[in-house]
């Protein structure tokens, strides 16, 4: 009697010894899937996040180039921002592409001659918190702010004078 | 008794058989995800170089005086026979820039060259390449 008490006993405790082990490796297998998950949404995310920064500054800097012409680029206050003006405004029928920061996103609105400012109207480009452009000679300097706070300087040398400049 | 035995040391060798493949496959798993870490890391330090390598070139070409930029950017002249070069001297960067500068003196005035070079972490093979030149026309007189 106390013999076969013994092997049940026994029998039992290697039934629990399989189980633990087998709860032991389904705890492991989902946290292997939780980091994995977790590093893969990290490289995603890093991956989009220098992709959308080649592609703003490469927009930028093109932009800038092509409209470098005799007061083609200009920075001027519009409300409470400093906007990056590309094309001419002077003429009646003239329109001009405007870059500023609105929102936590830099924008881009093109602009009739006679038609007023409006932020909201502007196409995002991309995520940031703040878009601050500058003119030091002939050197135009664009301070970006991105969604983790992280300022990065994007500079562009200038052929002509931005009308900021000339006007001096 | 013994059938009992028997079958349950059956499921404990099915039982670590499938942790073992499971095991392989997540080895598997992490090995790849940490080749995207690292390949992503690499991404960025060579978007990294390249916006620095634009900056500096956009720089000198708006600089009236080139090396004291180069100087003021923490870059560190370096003897060559290819004109003057400069590399930057700061520690910690996941890649390193080099930039020479070559003038060549025209009747009018003289064409400045500039090279930017840079690599990514101990790699020999150069991530960006860029170049541009700039002319200063000599005063007339």
């Amino acid at each position: 009697m106390s013999r076969k008490t013994f092997s049940t006993r026994q029998h039992s405790m290697s039934g629990a010894f399989v189980f633990l082990l087998l709860g032991l490796f389904a705890v492991l297998s989902t946290l292997m899937v939780l980091f994995s998950a977790k590093l893969y949404r990290s490289t995603v995310m890093e991956a989009t996040e220098y992709s959308a920064q080649r592609v703003l500054n490469s927009y930028l800097l093109n932009t800038v180039h092509a409209n470098d012409r005799a007061q083609g680029v200009s920075i001027r206050r519009e409300g409470d921002m400093d906007v990056l003006a590309f094309g001419w405004s002077d003429a009646e029928d003239g329109y001009e592409t405007l870059v500023y920061g609105y929102n936590g996103e830099i924008r881009e609105l093109l602009l009739g001659g006679d038609e007023t400012f409006d932020p909201e109207l502007g196409e995002a480009i991309c995520a940031a918190q703040r878009f601050t452009p500058g003119v030091e000679g002939s050197l135009l300097t664009l301070s970006i702010t991105d969604g983790k706070g992280v300022e990065s300087k994007l500079y562009v040398a200038l052929s002509c004078p931005t009308r900021k400049e000339a006007a001096r | 008794m013994n059938r009992h035995g028997n079958n349950s040391n059956a499921l404990l060798v099915e039982i670590m058989i499938a942790v073992l493949f499971f095991s392989l496959c997540s080895t598997v798993l992490l090995d790849a995800f940490i080749k995207a870490h690292d390949g992503s890391a690499r991404s960025a330090a060579v978007t990294d170089a390249l916006i620095e390598a634009r900056n500096i070139l956009e720089q000198l070409n708006a600089a009236e005086e080139p090396e004291a930029l180069l100087a003021a950017n923490g870059y560190a002249e370096t003897e060559s026979e290819d004109g003057s070069v400069w590399q930057q001297t700061g520690e910690g960067e996941a890649y390193r820039l080099m930039v020479r500068l070559e003038s060549t003196p025209t009747e009018a005035g003289a064409l400045r060259t500039a090279h930017v070079t840079a690599w990514s972490g101990a790699s020999d093979q150069p991530v960006v390449r860029l170049q541009s030149a700039h002319y200063d026309p000599a005063e007339v007189e």
